[in-house]
């Protein structure tokens, strides 16, 4: 990522939990945005899921007309300042940039930040206006970035939409999968208020399954778009995963977000901390580990730094910071005593012909067994779907378990979509809010053919 | 290593750099400084006669910012030096002992004879090599019509040019000029039948640089009240080639070059287009007497490459090739050539040519630029506009 901003200091990012990386201050931002081209059929914009008329909020800014920017913004992402901070801007927009042929990309993600940034420190409101209201009501389950994408975007076609969340808060995977420092709560609190404000109403505390069933909505709405996500973490399926002391992403990563800077944690301080995993939410809970007190964190992986998925400027950050990485070991077996974790055995690794996922396959390599002394261990394989949710619904799966849709993300049962990750495996955030601005066009398209 | 000492009115200079009249030159300490750096000379800060109240507002500068870049233009209320004449005398002397090879010019303004003639004697006898009168600083009301210039009048500016020439005998005697008139030839006539010796061109050009959207006030803004100021900086660059060369070609007479000139591409300009020195202001109070080393540095390089042996050979080479609308004779027939291997895609060729000139470009399948040679002129608009050097030629 083009990265403008200065990183905070070690000392200063080891022991709190303030941004790692500042918003830009208006001379940069302004001079950053005076870089930029103005392209005609900007690539930078085929880059960006959402298609956002990057091109335009930039001239926007550089001329200081922040509304206006910020309203370009908010007109195709209603996580204008989340996708700012979290967007692999790298892969996508900055990707494309023709800047670089020139000499190095536009920081796009730290502009789109710096814009939003400054509606939600209340520099100005923006608002838009419903063209027409339509009589149909619409529930999404899931107030994760999918599901709330599209509430937003089906709610400025005029629809009446409810959300429904099991969680207390919204925000779904941002929250459970990023730490604070990447991505405040405050932050996510503000772009979900400014997706209420649009009109659109949130329902907590309703797990589906449990206390809401897709029968009894089905009666009540007009459509269903489920945006359930992977909200569960992947076990290792291996001896000694039940013992006090194994603990899961969401455990640390939404736990921790409570808290204002770092404390003494009864669970997750104090003592030597095995995170097993080798993606951007293992380095995340390893990083955000490492900032308690008394605390020793250690990274197990079965491949090597090459294969890892994680994005390298997080490990690059994650080693900077203190956390070592073992490669090429796998744990098989969690010990522990009187039910309590001690250390996990682990077994070190080869890699040989690529597999499916076209990395090469690690296996393991014979008599070379060893045992690690730790009081906790963090699993962080990967992210799966909740099975429980859709049990009891008479949807129909694919043999391997999956969710089928077709072409306009219509589940079998007529008028029940399906978008994000459920749908496409795990993507990123601003992936999952593109579905859901598909799938409100497809629910209009939907109603339309019915009327006929 | 060429020649960079030139002649001017019968004087050898150093270089032919001034610092121009601006707070650059407002004092002994900031003069030295700037003849330490290697300028010159200097055309000082003007100066009046004593017992005239010299009232500055504050803040009296406000700059035009272009692209993320500051001081496109600057503008300014500053008046004349708060100086009196006793102490320009002094500095003078002091300057002369200290620095004999550099030009030392007093700016001088007046409204009446005595006032023009006490002042131009009491500098000469302190030393002064020059002097130079400004007959047209759009700042202020000095003077007995508010808001006129003595630089807009040719009856005016020969009679008060003369009263100077007739103090100054043998001493050259520079008048400023403003752009801001119909017929600048015919102000430099004037100043050449009244025996004085050069023009420089140009002053600030009187302009409103801006307003502040909250407050109304015009920039810059003085307790909420803003009024016109002097322009200066890049921007007027054209209009001081331009009043340059109509004076170079038709009037036989000595010229000092200012306004805009930044960078050394830009002095090889002013004297190609027949300065005999280029006063240097904006660019020094934005970035120093530092400049002048950078400037020297390219005009030295420039010489060597195009094979001159000095600044004096170089001196109106462009006014030959000045000619008007009508003098204009075509006989190619150009076309906009565009260099693929340097096009980076960004199709600001494609979108200035669509809906900016002649609609000759379209977009390939990979995005490139392709020129419709039937319906491109060669206007060269695109080529203005491509952020890659050298990848649009007209030819």
């Amino acid at each position: 990522m083009a990265k403008i901003s200065k990183k905070l200091d070690y000392n200063e990012r080891i022991n709190s939990f303030d941004e790692v990386y500042p918003v830009l201050t208006l001379s940069q931002a302004v001079h950053e945005a005076n870089r930029c081209l103005f392209c005609w059929e900007a690539p930078c914009r085929e880059g960006c899921p959402v298609g956002i008329n990057i091109p335009g909020f930039i001239k926007r800014l550089a001329q200081k007309n922040y509304k206006g920017s910020a309203e370009l913004i908010y007109l195709d992402n209603p996580f204008g300042e989340v996708c700012g901070r979290i967007c692999p801007q790298e892969k996508l927009c900055e990707e494309n940039c023709r800047a670089r042929a020139l000499n190095y990309p536009i920081a796009i993600g730290e502009l789109q930040r710096f814009v939003c940034n400054k509606r939600i420190t209340g520099d100005f409101k923006i608002s838009f206006k419903i063209k027409k209201e339509q009589k149909e009501k619409i529930a999404v389950i899931g107030a994760g970035p999918g599901g709330l994408g599209a509430a937003y975007f089906l709610r400025f076609m005029g629809y009446k939409v409810d959300v429904f969340d099991k969680e207390r808060n919204a925000g779904g995977i941002l929250r459970y999968s990023l730490p604070s420092y990447r991505l405040p709560s405050s932050i996510i609190a503000k772009e979900v208020e400014f997706i209420k404000d649009l009109g659109v109403n949130l329902k907590y505390n309703k797990e589906l399954g449990k206390k809401i069933h897709l029968k009894d909505l089905k009666k009540e709405y007009d459509a269903i778009v489920l945006a359930l996500g992977l909200s569960k973490y992947k076990n290792l399926g291996i001896k000694g995963e039940n013992l006090k002391g194994v603990y899961y992403p969401d455990n640390v990563l939404n736990k921790i977000r409570a808290m204002k800077e770092p404390l003494p944690d009864p669970d997750l301080s104090n003592g030597k901390v095995i995170v097993i995993g080798g993606g951007n939410v293992a380095m995340d809970c390893a990083d955000t580990i490492r900032r308690l007190p008394n605390t020793e964190v250690e990274i197990v992986y079965r491949r090597d730094f090459q294969n890892m998925p994680a994005w390298k400027s997080e490990v690059e950050t994650v080693l900077n910071n203190g956390v070592r990485i073992m490669f090429l070991t796998n744990p098989i077996e969690i010990i522990g005593k009187t039910g309590k974790v001690t250390g996990i055995k682990i077994i070190r690794m080869k890699l040989t012909e690529p597999d499916e996922s076209g990395r090469p396959r690690p296996i393991p390599i014979k008599g070379s067994e060893s045992i690690i002394e730790c009081d906790k261990v963090i699993i962080a394989i990967g992210q799966t779907k909740d099975q429980d949710l859709l049990s009891n619904e008479k949807l129909e799966l694919s043999l391997s378990g999956e969710l089928i849709i077709d072409n306009n993300m219509q589940t079998s049962e007529s008028g029940v979509f399906a978008i994000g990750d459920i749908i496409t495996g795990p993507l990123t955030a601003v992936n999952a809010i593109q579905s859901g601005k598909e799938v409100a066009s497809n629910i209009y398209n939907y109603f339309e053919s019915r009327r006929k | 290593m060429a020649d960079l000492s030139i002649e001017f009115l019968g004087k050898r200079m150093v270089n032919p750099f001034l610092i121009a009249a601006t707070p650059s030159s407002d004092n002994y300490d900031i003069i030295k400084k700037g003849f330490e750096v290697g300028w010159g000379g200097a055309v000082f800060k003007t100066t009046s006669v004593e017992g005239q109240e010299v009232p500055l507002k504050y803040p009296m500068m406000t700059g035009i910012n272009y692209d993320g870049k500051q001081t496109m233009a600057l503008a300014n209320i500053d008046l004349i030096s708060e100086h009196h004449i006793d102490e320009v005398e002094e500095v003078v002397k002091r300057l002369k002992k200290e620095f004999p090879d550099r030009m030392l010019i007093p700016s001088i303004m007046g409204e009446k004879k005595e006032h023009w003639q006490e002042l131009v004697e009491r500098l000469i006898k302190a030393g002064a090599d020059m002097i130079e009168c400004s007959f047209s600083c759009p700042q202020g009301t000095l003077g007995d019509e508010p808001g006129k210039m003595l630089g807009q009048s040719a009856k005016a500016t020969e009679t008060v040019a003369k009263w100077v020439k007739d103090a100054a005998g043998d001493t050259p005697v520079i008048i400023k000029l403003t752009p801001q008139v119909t017929d600048i030839v015919a102000i430099a006539n004037a100043v050449k039948r009244s025996g004085c010796d050069a023009v420089c061109t140009i002053n600030s050009v009187k302009g409103l640089i801006g307003v502040d959207l909250d407050t109304f006030s015009p920039l810059p803004s003085v307790d909420g009240k803003g009024t016109y100021a002097g322009i200066t900086g890049p921007a007027i660059k054209p209009i001081a080639l331009m009043c340059l060369s109509e004076v170079a070609q038709n009037v036989d007479i000595g010229i000092s070059a200012v306004g805009g000139c930044s960078t050394w591409s830009d002095a090889i300009e002013f004297f190609l287009l027949g300065a005999g020195t280029v006063q240097i202001g904006t660019a020094i109070m934005h970035y120093g007497f530092r400049i002048l080393w950078e400037i020297l540095s390219g005009v030295n390089n420039y010489l060597d490459e195009k094979g001159f042996n000095s600044i004096e050979e170089i001196k109106g080479k462009a006014l030959p090739f000045l000619t008007t609308h009508d003098g204009l004779v075509q006989e190619a027939d150009p076309n906009s050539k565009i260099n693929w291997d340097l096009c980076i895609k960004c199709d600001l060729c494609y979108i200035a040519c669509s809906d900016g000139a002649h609609g000759a470009i379209t977009l390939n399948e990979d995005r490139l630029p392709v020129v419709d040679d039937d319906k491109c002129p060669g206007c060269g608009l695109c080529a203005s506009i491509c952020p890659v050097e050298g990848c649009i030629e007209i030819k």
